[in-house]
């Protein structure tokens, strides 16, 4: 039996002291834009810097809620992340799945391309997609929204579900199959199941992934506006150069919260399902 | 497996028939109508308007009046308020000739952008008659709204002004009781800086100081397209004394944007500043007033000359409800539209006609009367790649104000960049 040595005081604290920095520069940004958000706007510049406004006041929240349609933004993206999400794991499961059980030239081709998929950068898509969903009365609809936020997460869930699939062994799969499991119930009752970890994991990022999408909604639609461009929809004050930061502050804030509090509440699944999915043993 | 496979199809199919009968949702989702129902569009007195007001809490009362006095239904689509932001989505819209937008606001960047694209209907013939042109400032509308070709493209929906900023106190304490030429104005500055307070504070951070370069080249009598014009060396030499000889405003606001400008301004670190709009900083630190911070006039160098800029009206050449627009366009552009704006957004009546109306009140109109009737009114100098044209002059500045270069060479460098952009 081996003991493990105790890691030397000057590490500790100096591992500490680097948790303590890399914290503080996390953390304070937040806390400023949070602070933003509560100050009245005539303080927000004052000086010298407060660390806690004089007349704290949730106004910009109000403002929100009253005037930039606050709570239909979050019905909108609720519905297409939730819907994304979705439809975006169950068409990722059977493809990773026939990726990962099924070997021909075909398969290969179509591996190859998901990933390139994954190079391109939006914009040089943005133009000829725009023409083609006006072209099929896609643009600005749910629909339209939801098949491009699907396509965005598609590469990754596919990448991190095939990886994870070829480490569970096929036999278990045959001997489902020697029991009497059609294909489909060996999917969904055998293997499914077994790849909860990596499914967890996969929807907490794209949830992450969907919610700070910019440039899909931006740019393919107009009625229907999601938390993510909702900042840039905020009212000009007095002049067109007068960008309103204590409602930026506020939306920044909103947009921030479900993000921080899912990935506190599932940090380990994340990086548990990742190590597991994306490091081949 | 069959039941299965049958599962799988009938939910995916559900699913897909439940989003595919989900569209833009809230009280704006108007614009589907022109988009998804071709039998409606160009049928009805129905029209899109993409606009940057739909977050302004009065914006239901506007739109209402503008229904009932136009006559039209208006549906509305925001508009993304940031700039980037949105000179792309409209050119987008434009470019493609989409026609599920109608009416369009607009800013001067824009403008400038797309007057001479062919994407806009002139409005000289049905909108903007001679008698409502002669109402509008006429520098602006020839610099900003004007096509090469001579056509009106846009209805302007207010008048805001580049305008001079002081603060009494400050004017006070040195002695004055107005600035109206150069000599006064230089005085004031020189009296006004002491103790680690300034005469004059700038926003030159370099996306910004091309609007108090372009203020001084016309207060100078000079051209901002034509740096071998004495008068506009003359200028931004002025700026360079201001800065480095007089030391009557500090080199490090070479990093100040308006919010930190104005900050500054409020806090009394300085005694004057150019400035967009109707003072609502300044109200809302208690510093608004005419014992405090207030407008007056441009001072008279060579002549009194000020920038306005406006958002402007304009229509989609792609639109299939022109009559409609046209409609609503002639409402923007009559007394009832202009003073609806004013009563709503609190947009200064952008025609001289209006602007005199008795609905108009208050302190800033007795101001803007007196700028209106002694100065030149421009647009800012603007050329079609507006943000490069105006950072790059924006970098040469700061160059020259931190003495990286001489003013021979950013008055050369200056006139390629004009060259190059226009």
């Amino acid at each position: 039996m081996t003991t493990q040595n105790p890691r030397p005081l000057p590490l500790t604290l100096l591992m500490w002291g680097l948790a303590l920095i890399v914290a503080f520069l996390i953390l304070f940004p937040l806390w400023w834009i949070f602070i933003s958000s509560i100050t009245p706007a005539g303080e927000l510049f004052s000086k010298p810097i407060k660390y806690w406004p004089d007349h704290p006041t949730l106004a910009s929240y109000r403002y929100l809620i009253e005037n930039v349609g606050l709570l239909p933004k979050i019905w909108d993206t609720a519905i297409i992340v939730g819907l994304s999400i979705l439809i975006g794991m169950i068409v990722s499961v059977m493809a990773a799945f026939s990726f990962a059980r099924f070997r021909t030239r075909g398969l290969a081709v179509a591996v190859g391309f998901l990933l390139a998929s994954m190079l391109i950068p939006d914009v040089v898509t943005a133009r000829p997609l725009y023409d083609f969903l006006r072209s099929v009365h896609l643009y600005d609809t749910y629909t339209g929204l939801i098949i491009l936020y699907i396509s965005g997460i598609l590469p990754f869930t596919i990448l991190i579900l095939q990886n994870y699939l070829n480490d569970i062994p096929v036999s278990i799969e045959e001997s489902a199959a020697i029991d009497g499991c059609g294909f489909y119930q060996s999917l969904i009752y055998v293997t499914v199941p077994l790849l909860r970890p990596a499914l967890a994991t996969v929807c907490i990022v794209n949830f992450i992934t969907c919610l700070n999408n910019f440039f899909t909604p931006l740019f393919y639609s107009n009625g229907i506006s999601v938390l993510s461009t909702a900042i840039t929809q905020l009212p000009l004050r007095d002049n067109m150069y007068a960008v309103p930061w204590d409602l930026v502050s506020a939306m920044g804030w909103i947009i921030i919260v479900p993000i921080i509090v899912f990935v506190a509440i599932f940090q380990r699944q994340i990086m548990e399902g990742i190590m597991a999915g994306g490091v081949k043993g | 497996m069959k039941k299965w496979s049958s599962l799988l199809m009938a939910g995916s199919l559900s699913l897909a028939v439940l989003t595919a009968g989900c569209s833009g949702g809230g009280s704006n989702a108007g614009s589907e109508a022109n988009s998804t129902d071709p039998d409606t569009a160009g049928s009805k007195d129905e029209i899109t308007l993409y606009t940057i007001q739909s977050t302004n809490p009065n914006f239901k009362a506007w739109l209402d009046e503008a229904q009932e006095k136009s006559g039209v239904k208006i549906n509305w689509v925001a508009a993304p308020t940031d700039s980037d932001t949105r000179q792309q989505k409209i050119s987008t819209i434009l470019s493609s000739g989409d026609s599920t937008v109608d009416i369009l606001e607009i800013n001067d960047e824009m403008a400038t952008s797309f007057k001479n694209a062919g994407w806009l209907d002139p409005l000289q013939d049905t909108v903007l008659t001679e008698d409502i042109m002669k109402q509008l400032p006429q520098g602006y509308m020839k610099d900003m709204l004007t096509s090469a070709k001579g056509d009106v493209f846009g209805v302007p929906s207010y008048t805001g002004y580049l305008a001079l900023w002081v603060d009494q106190k400050k004017l006070d304490a040195a002695g004055m009781t107005s600035i109206e030429t150069k000599e006064d104005y230089v005085n004031f500055l020189k009296a006004t800086t002491r103790d680690g307070q300034y005469g004059y504070g700038g926003s030159w951070e370099k996306t910004y100081v091309s609007n108090e370069i372009a203020t001084f080249v016309n207060l100078f009598g000079g051209d901002y397209y034509d740096w071998t014009n004495e008068n506009s060396r003359e200028a931004v030499k002025f700026m360079y004394d201001m800065a480095n000889t007089w030391k009557v405003t500090p080199v490090d606001q070479i990093a100040d944007k308006y919010e930190q400008m104005n900050q500054k301004f409020i806090d009394g670190k300085y005694a004057s500043v150019f400035m967009w709009g109707t003072g609502t900083d300044y109200k809302q630190a208690n510093r608004y007033g005419p014992d405090q911070i207030h407008m007056v006039n441009m001072p008279e160098f060579a002549k009194r000359s000020i920038f306005t800029d406006s958002w402007s009206y304009v229509l989609n050449s792609a639109s299939k409800n022109k009559e409609a627009a046209i409609k609503f366009l002639q409402y923007v552009a009559s007394e009832d539209g202009e003073l609806s704006g004013w009563k709503n957004f609190d947009r200064y009546p952008a025609r001289a006609d209006v602007s005199a109306n008795e609905a108009v009140t208050g302190d800033i109109k007795e101001i803007y009367t007196l700028i209106q009737s002694t100065n030149e009114v421009h647009g800012r100098p603007m050329l079609p790649q507006t943000m490069e044209f105006i950072s790059e002059m924006g970098t040469l500045f700061q160059n020259y104000i931190q003495d990286k270069i001489t003013l021979d060479e950013f008055c050369q460098k200056a006139q390629d960049a004009v060259e190059r952009y226009q």
